[in-house]
C-alpha cells in the first residue's frame, strides 16, 4: 500500500503526528517509524493507552494484539502486533496525548467519511495551530 | 518533503523498500516504515548477513541496529525506536529484499545526501509513492 495523501490529524513534535490516508489507514509517525494502522487497531490501541493512564505503575499491559512492557529502566516497549515502539518514559504522557487529542477528530471523520471531512479537518487542524500555535497549544 | 521515490525492492504490497529524493531509504515491513539514511541501511545490511549465520541464541549490533535471534529461530530486530519479531522465514525475506535493495542502490548510484540528520531527511509526512517495483524483488 502506498499513500498518495495524508491529511494531519495532531502532532505533538515535528515527528510526532496522527494523519489520515486516502486508504483510511491511521499513519501513526514517531520519530524514525509509521505505524499504519485500521481503525479496529487504533481502537485496541488507545484503551490500551487509556488503561495506562488508570494505572501509571504498570510493568505489563495487555490489550488486543497490543501490549505495553515497562523495561527496569522504565523505558517502554509499545507492542502493536509484530512490531514494536520503543518509547522513553516520558514519552508515554506525550503518546497518549496525541491519540486522545485525535480521537474526536478521527471518530467524526469515519461517521462522516469523505474527501469533503478530510478537507474540512486540514482546515480545523490550520485553524487550530494559527490560533494556538497546535492542537496541543504551545506544548 | 519527499514527493519522488525510486522503488528499490518489493516483496508484496506491504513489504516494500523505497528511496526518496533527498536518499532517505523507506523500509516498510507490513504495518510500520522505518526511515533509514544510506548509511545506517548498508549497516542493517550488514547485521542481517551477519544474522543469517547465527546458530545460537545471540545479540548483535550494527549502526543503531539491534538484531537478538532466539534458539527457535526467532528475530527480533531493533532499527532505532522500532522493532521487528520475524519469523525464520521472514527473516530470510527481509534480508533478500534489504541485500536487493543495496544492490539497486550501489549499481544505480543514486547520490545520497552527505552527513544529513537523521531527523531532518523526513520534513514531510505527505508522500507521492510510485506503487509498483521495477526491480524484481530477489536476485538469487
Amino acid at each position: 500500500m502506498s499513500c498518495q495523501e495524508l491529511t494531519l490529524v495532531a502532532q505533538v513534535g515535528d515527528h510526532q503526528y496522527l494523519a489520515y490516508c486516502e486508504h483510511g489507514s491511521i499513519h501513526l509517525g514517531w520519530y524514525y517509524g509509521t505505524f499504519h494502522l485500521q481503525w479496529d487497531d487504533f481502537r485496541r490501541i488507545v484503551r490500551l493507552l487509556e488503561q495506562s493512564v488508570d494505572t501509571p505503575d504498570f510493568t505489563q499491559l495487555k490489550g488486543e494484539g497490543c501490549c505495553l512492557i515497562r523495561q527496569k529502566n522504565r523505558c517502554l516497549q509499545f507492542w502493536i502486533g509484530p512490531t514494536a515502539l520503543f518509547l522513553a518514559e516520558a514519552e508515554l504522557s506525550k503518546l497518549v496525548e496525541l491519540v486522545l487529542a485525535a480521537l474526536p477528530l478521527l471518530n467524526r471523520l469515519q461517521i462522516e467519511g469523505g474527501e469533503i471531512e478530510l478537507h474540512n479537518i486540514s482546515q480545523y487542524y490550520k485553524i487550530n495551530r494559527l490560533r494556538t500555535g497546535g492542537i496541543f497549544g504551545a506544548n | 518533503m519527499c514527493t519522488q521515490f525510486v522503488p528499490l525492492t518489493k516483496s508484496n504490497d506491504f513489504r516494500y523498500i523505497l528511496r526518496c529524493e533527498h536518499g532517505a531509504i523507506y523500509l516498510t515491513w507490513d504495518l510500520v516504515t522505518v526511515y533509514l539514511n544510506l548509511r545506517e541501511f548498508e549497516g542493517l545490511a550488514r547485521l542481517l548477513d551477519q544474522g543469517t549465520y547465527l546458530a545460537e541464541s545471540s545479540k548483535i549490533v550494527e549502526m543503531g541496529c539491534i538484531l537478538i535471534y532466539s534458539e527457535q529461530g526467532y528475530y527480533r530486530l531493533w532499527i532505532q525506536n522500532i522493532a521487528i519479531s520475524l519469523k525464520p522465514v521472514e527473516f530470510l525475506i527481509l534480508a533478500d529484499m534489504v541485500r536487493v535493495a543495496l544492490k539497486g542502490v550501489q549499481e544505480k548510484q543514486i547520490t545520497a545526501p552527505a552527513a544529513t540528520p537523521a531527523l531532518e531527511r523526513f520534513q514531510g509526512y505527505q508522500r507521492t509513492v510510485t506503487a509498483s517495483a521495477n526491480l524484481s524483488f530477489s536476485i538469487n
